[in-house]
């Protein structure tokens, strides 16, 4: 039996669309917020989008931000894209970046170029080994992927702390509870100049383009995706379910501490206590934005980085405290996470034919 | 649907206890139950808890509950499933005493012998809608299959059986279903090329662990298996099927497709990562495409396109998406578990002369199913598995249906031949 042949939105479109819509449901809603505690909404978000966008240094500000929420969301995509919850990309961050920062301190004698790969690489180990050993006890032991991974977040955290007080003490980082300077020569190019928008914007965008070329045209990206969909079935095909998800903790991991290192080396120069906190539970959210596709996370990844800086403006010139930003971001991760049948059926009716989604995964015929 | 844990009095009062008692008991419900057992010359323990009870038991606890509850009309879906030949022949004999009695049945069933033993009128629905209804006395088989699908059934054709090499030697395995219960006890046989061995028996005695274990998916305990002369025991499931192993899984949906993947994705898993789709370690997918058009045109799967999810296609088409993946990997060794369950009779046709067509070609097919029907069909040789043992392996021209029948309630047991 055939369904009737409908029109098909492809899958990017369709998440497009919904991205959208999720997005004027939930600026709406906070703006019934914001009038009752007595701000205009249009006061509020023109001075959000102004802070963000207008001008050099705004928009630097929202590429910062959006440079590590790019690398956050790609981790967090990468293994959401093969259904393992990965919600540990805070922890390895910060194993990543320790790792960089000890490279740094001790790499003086090394030149520009190599330092910087070495950072980048002692990120990426550490952060994928950080993750790895969640997937293992996971794999093998049973362990709740979720659980295990929340709570390496706290012991990264403190060991990092730890580092800092004892094996990477210095007098000078005390009181403000860091770590010595990296080397000078450790320090990535600035692209735009006074501002902390660096080269590692083109780190995190070759690591976008390298996961959306592994989801979409390996055998891995498409074995992944299989277990996402359908683990029993994959394992019926001869498709290992832990092996596949022990890798994707290794190259989650990897993103992930390698966006430690690059924060490191292109932003930080030194490892403070707690520096980022919570930019990996921001990673998540980039990729439930997206819908876990890699094409969006860019698109997603600069919304947030928008939200980012234009809230810091916000509480700089509006007196608006920076809370109320994260109201908004609370109430687009509520809809984000609902399935939303209304707007489909709304999109129905407007577009004239059926719009259900294509399948997740394939191209489009023709 | 009957809670497991509770006893059948409480089963059939769920909901609807005797009036006026606060704490009641099984005896309390007897002066209503009792009538109902003796019109239909039962007999029902109303203190025994019903997952101690057998399949076709429970189905008699199920019509009581609906006559209790004041029912006039009783709607059955799909009731002989799983039940053997004697179970299925004590329903009929309740269900005359129900029509006796001025009671009206309505039978949901897509096996036509049923239809033309049990029946005073059929009506066909072929797409949601009605094709035809009719009086039993004057229509034929033939009629209500032509109903069902709108053409003639064509039928089956048989070759001369010829053998080849072995493809299956099973000895003396055992397989656990948990910790320490054996699924599969002590089971022996073999299987050659260019033969189709049928494994009847109801749902539930070992046949879909059996099937697991023969493909990797659960460890064998005890004994050898060997799949086209290599030693298989201790294989996984992808070394089982590049040696050359087509797997039909009895849940399709479960365990023999990604639902919210394209009808295309589906049919390349299992070759994605050779050529012709995967080239130099990158997926073509327009070779792809091209693949999984060939193989939907081939074996008649009817989507609007290629892209498709595959949960949008029908049971039968689901079915024939996965037969077609397996066999397009042209497999020496088909194990095919319930292959036509849930699928129109149109396309149970076209399956079984895709599986007699594996045979005719000198591959060798292990046919898993609870359809006597379709297992006497389609065999060579049929064994009959109960309680995870085997119950005997007869050859096509010694079965019978209530030899089969006897055995599948393991009254029977055929001695080892050969």
């Amino acid at each position: 039996m055939i369904r009737r042949s409908a029109h098909r939105l492809p899958r990017p479109v369709y998440e497009v669309l919904r991205l959208l819509f999720i997005l004027i449901l939930a600026f709406g809603i906070n703006s019934l917020i914001l009038i009752a505690i007595g701000k205009n909404p249009l006061d509020v978000y023109g001075e959000l989008f102004y802070g963000s966008l207008a001008g050099t240094y705004s928009l630097a500000k929202t590429l910062r931000w959006m440079t590590l929420l790019l690398l956050c969301g790609t981790s967090a995509a990468i293994a959401f894209n093969g259904g393992v919850l990965n919600l540990g990309i805070d922890g390895q961050l910060y194993m990543g970046a320790m790792a960089a920062t000890v490279a740094g301190i001790y790499g003086q004698n090394i030149p520009h170029l190599p330092l910087i790969l070495l950072c980048m690489l002692a990120g990426a180990l550490a952060g994928s080994l950080w993750g790895v050993f969640a997937g293992f006890l996971n794999v093998k032991c049973g362990a709740n992927m979720v659980v295990i991974t929340l709570m390496m977040n706290y012991i990264a955290t403190l060991f990092t702390e730890w580092c800092i007080f004892t094996p990477l003490y210095t007098e000078a980082g005390v009181a403000a509870k860091s770590t010595a300077n990296i080397a000078q020569q450790a320090h990535l190019s600035v692209l735009i100049p006074g501002t902390q928008v660096t080269t590692a914007l083109f780190a995190a965008l070759l690591v976008l383009v390298a996961a959306a070329v592994w989801i979409q045209y390996t055998a891995s990206g498409f074995e992944t995706r299989i277990v996402d969909k359908n683990p029993l079935f994959a394992s019926t095909m001869g498709i290992s379910v832990g092996k596949k998800t022990l890798v994707l903790m290794l190259a989650s991991g990897a993103v992930a501490g390698l966006a430690g290192a690059l924060e490191i080396i292109g932003v930080q120069h030194r490892f403070v206590s707690s520096f980022i906190s919570g930019v990996g539970f921001d990673g998540m959210v980039v990729s439930m934005l997206a819908g876990n596709n890699m094409l969006l996370l860019p698109v997603a990844a600069f919304f947030m980085g928008v939200m980012e800086s234009g809230s810091a403006s916000l509480e700089m010139f509006a007196g608006i405290p920076r809370a109320m930003a994260e109201v908004l971001m609370g109430i687009i991760i509520l809809f984000v996470t609902v399935d939303l049948k209304r707007p489909k059926e709304f999109l129905t009716k407007m577009l004239g034919h059926v719009c259900s989604p294509g399948p997740e995964s394939a191209r489009r015929s023709r | 649907m009957l809670a497991g844990d509770l006893t059948v009095a409480e089963n059939i009062a769920l909901g609807m206890p005797p009036k006026g008692k606060f704490l009641w008991r099984a005896s309390d419900l007897a002066n209503r139950v009792e009538p109902l057992l003796d019109s239909l010359n039962m007999s029902m323990d109303l203190n025994a808890k019903v997952n101690t009870l057998t399949v076709g038991e429970k189905q008699r606890v199920e019509i009581i509950k609906t006559l209790y509850r004041g029912a006039k009309i009783i709607i059955m879906d799909e009731p002989t499933a799983t039940l053997t030949p004697m179970e299925v022949e004590e329903l009929f004999n309740t269900i005359r005493m129900l029509t006796k009695q001025d009671y009206t049945v309505i039978f949901i069933t897509h096996k036509i012998r049923e239809v033309m033993r049990i029946a005073d009128h059929v009506t066909a629905l072929r797409m949601g809608e009605t094709v035809r209804t009719a009086r039993i006395c004057d229509v034929t088989e033939q009629d209500i299959a032509h109903m069902m699908i709108g053409r003639d059934l064509r039928g089956l054709t048989r070759k001369e059986k010829r053998l080849g090499d072995a493809a299956l030697e099973v000895e003396n395995v055992d397989v656990l279903k948990s910790r320490k219960r054996k699924a599969v006890k002590d089971l022996s046989f073999s299987l050659r090329c260019g033969e189709i061995l049928g494994i009847a028996g109801v749902e539930g005695n070992g046949q879909s662990e059996l099937a697991e274990a023969l493909n990797g998916i659960r460890p064998i305990s005890r004994g050898s298996l060997k799949i086209l002369g290599k030693t298989a025991t201790h294989l996984t499931t992808g070394e089982c099927l590049s040696l050359g192993v087509g797997y039909i899984p009895s849940d399709r949906i479960k365990e023999g497709l990604a639902l919210r993947m394209s009808v295309m994705e589906n049919l390349i898993v299992g070759v994605h990562r050779a050529k012709p789709v995967r080239k130099r370690g990158i997926l073509n997918w327009a070779t792809a495409r091209a693949c999984a058009e060939e193989i939907i045109e081939k074996f008649e799967i009817k989507t609007p396109d290629g892209s498709e999810p595959v949960g949008n296609l029908s049971g039968g088409n689901m079915q024939k998406t996965i037969l077609g993946r397996e066999l397009n990997r042209k497999p020496t060794l088909v194990i095919a578990c319930q292959p036509t369950r849930g699928v129109d009779i149109g396309s149970t046709e076209h399956i079984h002369n895709l599986l007699m067509d594996v045979r005719d070609n000198g591959g060798a097919v292990l046919l898993i199913s609870s359809e006597l029907d379709e297992i006497m069909e389609l065999s060579d040789r049929v064994m009959v598995m109960y309680e995870g043992e085997s119950m005997g392996i007869l050859n096509a021209d010694e079965i019978s249906e209530s030899k089969l029948g006897s055995m599948m309630f393991g009254s029977h047991k055929e001695e080892a031949k050969e």
